[in-house]
Formats: C-alpha cells, sequence, structure tokens
C-alpha cells in the first residue's frame, strides 16, 4: 500500500476508545504500527478470541487512518483516506516478517491468554489468585533457569486451588488431565510416602522401576512425552508426621534445586523446568473473619510458616485465593452440572439415544446455595450433584424414548419450610449428604421439556379501570412468589404493585387469581413514562422508574432493589441515561441494557432521539449499558458488542444461559440528502454471560418490532409485536400488528426461527402491549381484552395449562 | 372524510357523549397537533362535564401531542399505542406525560367502551 504502514502512530495520539484498547492489548508499547498489529493478529488466529480479534481489527484501522488532533491534543477532523486504503488488504493476514521484539511480546501474551482461557473456564471466581498464577507462568517462561519453578498458593479448601493447577497443565498440555497429582493430605506416615515415591529396596512392595508411582520415570515421560512436567502438591499443610515431613522437605530441597527427583529405589527422574504448584490450607481459621489483602495475607505468612527457609528461598512465589462467594457457588453447580449433562449425554449416545438434558436456573440456585460450606467451599457442591442430580438422569436413561429433551427442574410443591429445613441441614454438613436428607425425596423433576406449549382455556381477571383499559408494566417471581407492576389506566391512576396469587383448575374447580396489594415508594407509584422490572436473583427485582416531568428537561431515574423475602425497597444507583425501547434484561445478576433511543426535551416537547450509537471508528454499535451484580453502572465497551446494529424496541428473554434481544426497529440512511426508513427488523442479538460479549444471533423468519419474547424448555418464542414502516422523507408510515408466534429451537443443529402452524397470540391482544408474566411453574400472558367487555385478563401458556 | 377529520368530527364526541366516565376520568384539556396532509389542530376541553372538541388551538392545554397525519391514523386506527408511536419517535408530547400515553381510551371504539365493567 502507498500508506505509510510501518509509521509508528504513539498511542496518545489515538481517540480515547483506542487508547483504552492500545493499552490493554499492547500495555507496554508507546506507538503502535499497521504490521505490528497485522502480526499479534495473524498470531492470535481467525475466531479464537473474538473481542480481541475485533479489539485489534479496530486498532488496525484506527493507526491506519490517524486522526488529526489539534495543538491540544483534541479531535480535530478525522482524515478522510477513502480511496487511499483498503482495510480489506490491512487486515490481510499473510505472514510478513516483523520485528523480533514484536513477535516475543505477542508470543507471550498468547501464552498469558491461553492460561487465562483455561482458569476462567474452569475456575469460578479468584482473579488475585489467578493474576498470581499467570505473572508465576509467564516469569517461569522468561527465565533462562531450567530448574523447577514452584508457586505456593494458600486459601480455604474448595474455592479452585486445584482446579488452577489443571488448568496450568491444560494451558501447557492441552490437557488439564497432563499433570502428576500428589495428595499430601493422605501422607499420614511413612508407607503413605512411599505409595508416592516407591518403596525403599528391602521395603514390601519395592519395585525396580516403581511403576506404581506417578513419578516413575516411565509414566513421566508417557504423560509428558519430553514437555515440561505439571505436579500439584495438594494440602502441604496436611503432612503431619515430623520423620515424613524431614523426608518431604529433604527430597523437596533437591528435586527444586536440581530437578531431579530421586525415588525411594535410588532411580533420578528427570523433571527439569517443571512447574509446581503447592496448595494449602493453612491460616484458614485465621482468616475466617478478614477480607481482602490482610485475609490473602494471613494466608501466605501462615503457609510460609510452617516451611523452612531453604524451600521459602526455592518457592518464592506466594498467593493466596479468597472464600467462596455465594453467587460464585452458583456458578460452580453450573458448570459442574453442564460437564455432568454432556457425560449423561454421550451415554445416552451409547445407547443409541439422542435426548438431551438441561436444568432450570432455580435448581442451578438451589444447589449453589445448599452445596457451599462456610468449611469446605464448594466440596460439598461436588458430592451433591454425583449423589443426587445424577442418579435422578440415570434413572431416566433407563426408559428415555429417541430425540426427548429433558429438563430437571424444582418440584413446584417444594418450598417454604422443607426448603429452609433442607438448607439448614445442608449448611452444617461435612461434604456429602447430612444425615437426615431422604435423597429419592429431594426436590428435583425431570420432565419432557420439548412438548410445544400451547395457551390454556382458563383466563384471569385483571385489576383494571372504569374505562376498560390497563398497562402491565413489568413482573417477576421471587422468595417463591410472583409479584405484577401494572397501572390501571385511569388518567390520575398510580403505577401498582400486586402479589399475584395464581388460581387455576384445582380438582376439577376453576379458582381465580388473586392479586394482593403491596406499597411501591411514591417515586415509583409516580413515573409516568415508564416502570421497568428486572429480576436479579430468586428474592431481588430491580424497579427502575423514569418520569418526564413538564417542567424541567431533566427526566427523573429512581431506581430501587426490591427484595421480596423482606418486602423491602432499597434506593440503588440510577442508570446513566433515560432510554426509550432500549432491551432489558438481567442474567447472572447482571441487567444488561442494549440500544434504545435517548429521551430528551426538545424546545417544549419530550422527544425519544434516534437510536443510541457508538461510534467506533469504522462501525457503528449500540450502547450498551451494564449494571454489575454489586449495583455499580457502566458502559460497555465497543468491543462487547462487535457487528451489532443499533435499534430499539426489542423483545428480551433470557434462554437456555443466555440472554436473547429479538427483533426491534431500526433507521437505514437514505441517499445523500435523504432521510431513508425506520423499519422492523428480523435482527437477533445474543448476550452471552460466559464471555461478556453480545453477538448476533438466528434472525427472526419475519420482522417485528416491540414484540414480547418468552423462553420455554428449548423455545425461544417471539410473539406479536408489529412491523413499521416509515419513509422518513415523505412521513408516509405503515403499521401492521402481528398475530404470529415466531419459535426457535435451539436443540436444532442449526437453529432458525419459524412460525408456529398451530398458535397465534390470542385475540385480544394489543400489539406491543402484550407481556409475559412468569408465575411459579409456568407463564401467563396478557393483558389480552375480551371483544365482549374489554376486561382485560391473562392466558395460560405451558405444556399443559398448568399452573 | 380521512380518518382524522373523522375521529374529531364523529368518532371524539361520540365517546365523550356515550362513556361520561371518560370525561370524569380526564378532566385536562388536550391539544392535538397532527402535520402534514389531513392534519390540522384541534382542542379538546374536558375540563367540565360539557366536553367538547373544537377545531383549532386553545390558549391553555394541559398535555399536547404532536405528530403526523400518517402517525394519528395509525392511532386512530389502532394499530399504535400512543407509547408505542412515542417510542418510536414518531410523537412528541408537551405537559403531562402520564396522561397523553393514556390517551389510548379515546380511540377505542365507543359502543365497546360504554360495555366495560365498571
Amino acid at each position: 500500500m502507498i500508506f505509510a504502514k510501518g509509521r509508528p502512530v504513539g498511542v496518545p495520539h489515538l481517540s480515547a476508545a483506542s487508547q483504552a484498547l492500545a493499552r490493554k492489548h499492547f500495555p507496554s508499547h508507546k506507538t503502535l504500527t499497521v504490521p505490528l498489529i497485522q502480526e499479534t493478529l495473524r498470531q492470535l488466529g481467525a475466531g479464537i478470541d473474538p473481542m480481541k480479534e475485533t479489539a485489534l481489527h479496530s486498532l488496525l484501522h484506527e493507526v491506519a487512518n490517524p486522526i488529526a488532533r489539534d495543538a491540544s491534543g483534541d479531535l480535530a477532523s478525522r482524515q478522510s483516506q477513502a480511496g487511499a486504503i483498503n482495510f480489506g488488504e490491512i487486515s490481510g493476514l499473510a505472514p510478513k516478517t516483523s520485528s523480533r521484539p514484536a513477535i516475543d511480546f505477542v508470543e507471550t501474551n498468547v501464552e498469558d491468554l491461553k492460561l487465562r482461557k483455561a482458569l476462567d473456564s474452569m475456575v469460578i471466581g479468584q482473579s488475585a489468585a489467578k493474576e498470581g498464577l499467570i505473572r508465576f507462568a509467564r516469569s517461569s517462561r522468561s527465565g533462562f533457569s531450567n530448574s523447577p519453578k514452584s508457586i505456593l498458593m494458600g486459601g480455604p479448601p474448595g474455592v479452585g486451588k486445584t482446579e488452577m493447577g489443571k488448568a496450568l497443565a491444560f494451558a501447557i498440555h492441552g490437557d488439564p488431565e497432563k499433570h502428576i497429582y500428589v495428595d499430601l493430605s493422605k501422607i499420614n506416615n511413612e508407607a503413605d510416602f512411599n505409595v508416592v515415591f516407591g518403596a525403599p529396596p528391602g521395603y514390601a512392595g519395592f519395585q525396580e522401576n516403581n511403576t506404581t508411582s506417578p513419578f516413575a520415570p516411565d509414566a513421566v515421560r508417557a504423560k509428558f512425552g519430553g514437555g515440561k512436567p505439571v505436579v500439584i502438591w495438594d494440602e502441604i499443610d496436611k503432612i503431619v508426621d515430623p520423620a515424613v515431613q524431614t523426608k518431604f522437605f529433604n527430597m523437596l530441597t533437591n528435586y527444586l534445586q536440581t530437578g531431579k527427583l530421586v525415588l525411594n529405589n535410588g532411580q533420578e527422574v528427570d523433571m527439569q523446568g517443571s512447574s509446581n504448584l503447592f496448595t494449602s490450607n493453612r491460616g484458614h481459621k485465621k482468616a475466617k473473619n478478614l477480607t481482602g489483602d490482610a485475609r490473602r495475607e494471613v494466608y501466605v505468612e501462615e503457609s510460609k510458616t510452617m516451611l523452612p527457609d531453604h524451600i521459602i528461598s526455592r518457592v518464592k512465589n506466594f498467593v493466596a485465593a479468597d472464600p467462596l462467594e455465594a453467587s460464585e457457588s452458583r456458578q460452580i453447580a453450573e458448570m459442574d452440572i453442564r460437564k455432568g449433562i454432556k457425560r449423561a449425554t454421550a451415554l445416552a449416545k451409547e445407547k443409541g439415544l439422542d435426548v438431551s438434558f438441561d436444568v432450570t436456573p432455580e435448581i442451578i440456585d438451589f444447589l449453589g446455595t445448599i452445596g457451599l460450606s462456610k468449611d469446605f467451599g464448594a466440596r460439598p457442591l461436588k458430592g451433591i450433584i454425583e449423589d443426587l442430580f445424577f442418579p435422578k438422569i440415570g434413572e431416566k436413561l433407563a426408559t428415555a424414548r429417541d430425540d426427548e429433551h429433558y429438563v430437571l427442574e424444582i418440584d413446584p410443591d417444594f418450598g417454604g419450610v422443607e426448603r429452609t429445613r433442607l438448607e439448614q441441614a445442608f449448611e452444617k454438613a461435612a461434604p456429602g449428604i447430612p444425615q437426615g436428607v431422604d435423597v429419592d425425596s429431594f426436590p428435583f423433576k425431570l420432565r419432557v421439556a420439548n412438548a410445544k406449549p400451547v395457551f390454556a382455556t382458563y383466563e384471569s381477571e385483571l385489576p383494571h379501570s372504569t374505562l376498560g383499559v390497563l398497562n402491565v408494566l413489568g413482573s417477576f417471581t421471587g422468595a417463591g412468589k410472583s409479584f405484577i407492576a401494572l397501572n390501571k389506566g385511569e388518567f390520575d391512576s398510580a403505577n401498582e404493585l400486586f402479589q399475584l396469587q395464581p388460581g387455576g383448575i384445582v380438582r376439577g374447580e376453576q379458582v381465580p387469581d388473586r392479586f394482593l396489594p403491596l406499597a411501591l415508594p411514591k417515586v415509583l407509584s409516580d413515573a409516568n413514562y415508564q416502570l421497568n422490572v428486572v429480576p436479579l436473583d430468586e428474592n431481588r427485582a430491580l424497579f427502575m422508574g423514569t418520569s418526564l416531568p413538564s417542567k424541567g428537561n431533566q427526566a427523573k431515574l429512581s431506581t430501587f432493589e426490591y427484595d421480596a423475602k423482606a418486602n423491602k425497597f432499597i434506593a440503588v444507583e440510577n442508570p446513566p441515561f433515560a432510554l426509550a425501547g432500549a432491551g432489558i434484561g438481567s442474567i447472572r445478576g447482571k441487567v444488561l441494557m442494549l440500544g434504545g433511543r435517548l429521551v430528551e426535551k426538545v424546545g417544549e416537547a419530550w422527544s425519544p432521539s434516534p437510536h443510541v450509537e457508538l461510534n467506533s471508528g469504522a462501525a457503528v454499535q449500540p450502547l450498551a449499558l451494564e449494571r454489575s451484580a454489586e449495583g455499580q453502572w457502566s458502559i460497555l465497551r465497543e468491543d462487547a458488542t462487535p457487528g451489532l446494529t443499533p435499534r430499539a424496541g426489542y423483545a428480551v428473554s433470557v434462554h437456555q444461559g443466555k440472554l436473547y434481544f429479538a427483533g426491534g426497529e431500526v433507521l437505514t440512511e437514505g441517499p445523500v440528502g435523504t432521510l431513508g426508513f425506520l423499519k422492523a427488523s428480523k435482527l437477533v442479538d445474543v448476550y452471552d454471560p460466559q464471555t461478556g460479549i453480545f453477538a448476533p444471533g438466528p434472525e427472526l423468519l419475519s420482522e417485528a418490532t416491540q414484540a414480547t419474547a418468552v423462553s420455554h424448555g428449548d423455545f425461544l418464542e417471539v410473539m406479536g409485536g408489529m412491523t413499521i414502516a416509515l419513509n422518513r422523507g415523505t412521513g408516509a408510515l405503515e403499521v401492521t400488528p402481528k398475530k404470529t408466534i415466531q419459535s426457535l429451537s435451539t436443540r436444532a443443529a442449526d437453529p432458525k426461527f419459524k412460525v408456529r402452524p398451530d398458535e397465534t397470540v390470542p385475540a385480544g391482544a394489543v400489539a406491543g402491549e402484550l407481556r409475559v408474566v412468569p408465575t411459579l411453574g409456568g407463564s401467563i400472558i396478557g393483558p389480552i381484552f375480551s371483544n365482549e367487555s374489554l376486561t382485560p385478563g391473562f392466558r395460560r401458556y405451558a405444556v399443559d395449562g398448568r399452573i | 372524510m380521512n380518518p382524522t377529520h373523522h375521529f374529531f368530527s364523529n368518532q371524539l364526541p361520540a365517546l365523550l357523549k356515550a362513556n361520561p366516565a371518560v370525561v370524569t376520568s380526564l378532566h385536562r384539556a388536550i391539544q392535538f397537533s397532527v402535520h402534514g396532509d389531513g392534519g390540522g389542530d384541534w382542542a379538546l376541553d374536558a375540563t367540565s362535564a360539557s366536553a367538547h372538541v373544537t377545531a383549532g388551538r386553545t390558549s391553555e392545554s394541559d398535555v399536547e401531542i404532536r405528530c403526523s397525519a400518517p402517525t394519528f391514523n395509525a392511532l386512530v386506527g389502532r394499530q399504535l399505542t400512543v407509547k408505542q408511536a412515542f417510542n418510536s419517535a414518531l410523537l412528541t408530547i408537551e405537559g403531562d406525560v402520564g396522561v397523553a400515553l393514556k390517551l389510548g381510551v379515546l380511540f377505542v371504539s365507543p359502543l365497546v367502551a360504554y360495555k366495560g365493567k365498571s
């Protein structure tokens, strides 16, 4: 290219967003060049890390198209490079020669990245310990010495220390099992010691080749094939026998110094360049009431007190793991269950059955709660999953039919006293199932999920106004109850909150729904524009009220967390903007807001703006806000929404562990000098909480904006909404309400939305006003107005009409 | 007659007469400003039982909604609600937003509305 490809561009001369990306991906570089970024992209490889790839492309574009700045360093104008450069050619990743330092840098980062990815996929939380391990691995790689490298990780039991060793093995050898595991807690006497290091001559069990020792030369060669061994020395603090301790430390001193591990039969095993992770729980009691760095310091210092100086001087690296939070226990439960489901599915396949399994979020919450022990971390969880969860699935495999999809859920009747009793029983228990807990009566129920849901005939009457209108504002389930926020629709009526006691057909009798009024904070009752309700966890929901006052130019936001257990509202931080039509959803305690329009006052009138967009150089992306589990709002970086089209009017639903933002309306630009169109869209964006990024998902079959979405077993269903086509130049407008249900079976090999041939949105539903109201055990959908009386009601939506 | 003119000349007066509950609940003055072909200005005074609609602008209103004639036709045809039109940036509101967003009740057929449960 004619463009000065190699010309360095100083990081401070990049846009603020690109400076942040440069600091993250090129922390040691003060200047960037096109070849450097190209080479980094080539090293990364396509599709390995889409987030980083997008960030690098964005940087590449800006470095290739520098931005003019004025003397103060502010952006003066973007130099037009149109025609001067072909972005495709610039980013063409043909191998090119590059300066050696750049390649070194990339290699270091690729290795770091591999370990970080392994750690994040295998261990929940533990950011401080992970960083320590990454630093350790980096320094191990950079040194010239081939002696063993060691790190000691202190911390409470059951928090993932051993798993971090496996992640290290995975990052080095591509297999988490490529490590030698030594359970030092089982070494109580010399005989135990000999099991690990081989019996000395003359002792029972002596074998010349020490085939039983995991350190036998053949075993080490077979496992690591000449590569650098990884050894996990688990629970070094549990060796209490002084004679064994002395013997162990002597062996260790020699090994860490020379890289030769001498077995009890005198054989020398070459362990040059090995990575050794020692774990220790020492300090657990002392650290119990401490937090943060003070707690970590106790673990590190306590670990050091048990080691002789000559070991400390060779281990050198000390880090500490943290106790698990409840949310982390939940994530561990989910990770272990998903692994187990994979196993069960493979087992079914061996039997010739194409069946699949899933669990409801309630099960994961429940297991996360009871599986976390103050003394044993997440260890009880493993036992619970093995002893309670898999037997249910195992039983089902005996009678499963091909092509069925099962969902394990908590029995809807389980709750209250029984739940508290179980939670208390587990709270005090050591790993395993506590006494008095009947495994068979555990509240898990397996049901076939890929039976399609239908609307049941039973209807329920809603509180409504004398005018025969009603606005359903939001709803959620929490603390074993269902809640619904609505406005009865009279001109002066305030927003109201009700606890919904769903009725249904009970023993052949129709029992009406009951709506028990609850108090709302006045600012939420008075929110005259919108009141969004977003569930946060099994007990809490976020209420976000927006008022657009007659006087003044500022929208008034009022945000509260509602604790359904305590029936209490607590004022919390507001989102940074008032948005119309943003997609709002929550997953794993985080709230995500995507796209929408800024609501602002133009002159004296309230008027939503065009879409809120981020302009990140080449691409225009929607604004995305995130509320962390701790309650802080932030704007997501551009690389969290790569390739997304800004829209408003999304239908949002959590579906199989991801958050779907379906349809909406998009502004398209017309030819130069014209305004283009506002059109309903088929696009679907999917947020994956594992990666923290949005990605385009399967498109809707037909355009829909302001629809509603519901997840039911395998199906994500987008109901109703409308198509809209506005020629912004001429003002011509076409609006058509939609009655179809667009259904996506995510279990299909190539998931595509299809129109449900057998169901449509119930007659009497107003397009765009339809809401899915989750209740315990099923969904109800409304408001639906009877043509006769305009009395609004709900319709059941479930496989069997059950509520 | 286009839907907007028909609404202000016939449909809305009929609703006010047939369903006094709407007037009682509303008890405000509303200004409609519909621009483009088939548009115009109309004022609804529902501050007393003798609620009435007049063409043109009133000097004092609690709420004013402004939109294009195609948008207003879509409201009259109940293809759009006021809130949807606002959220799609098809309509702007001056004054009491809470009341404006509930004006959809004015577009309901008076005969059906009159059967509404009380």
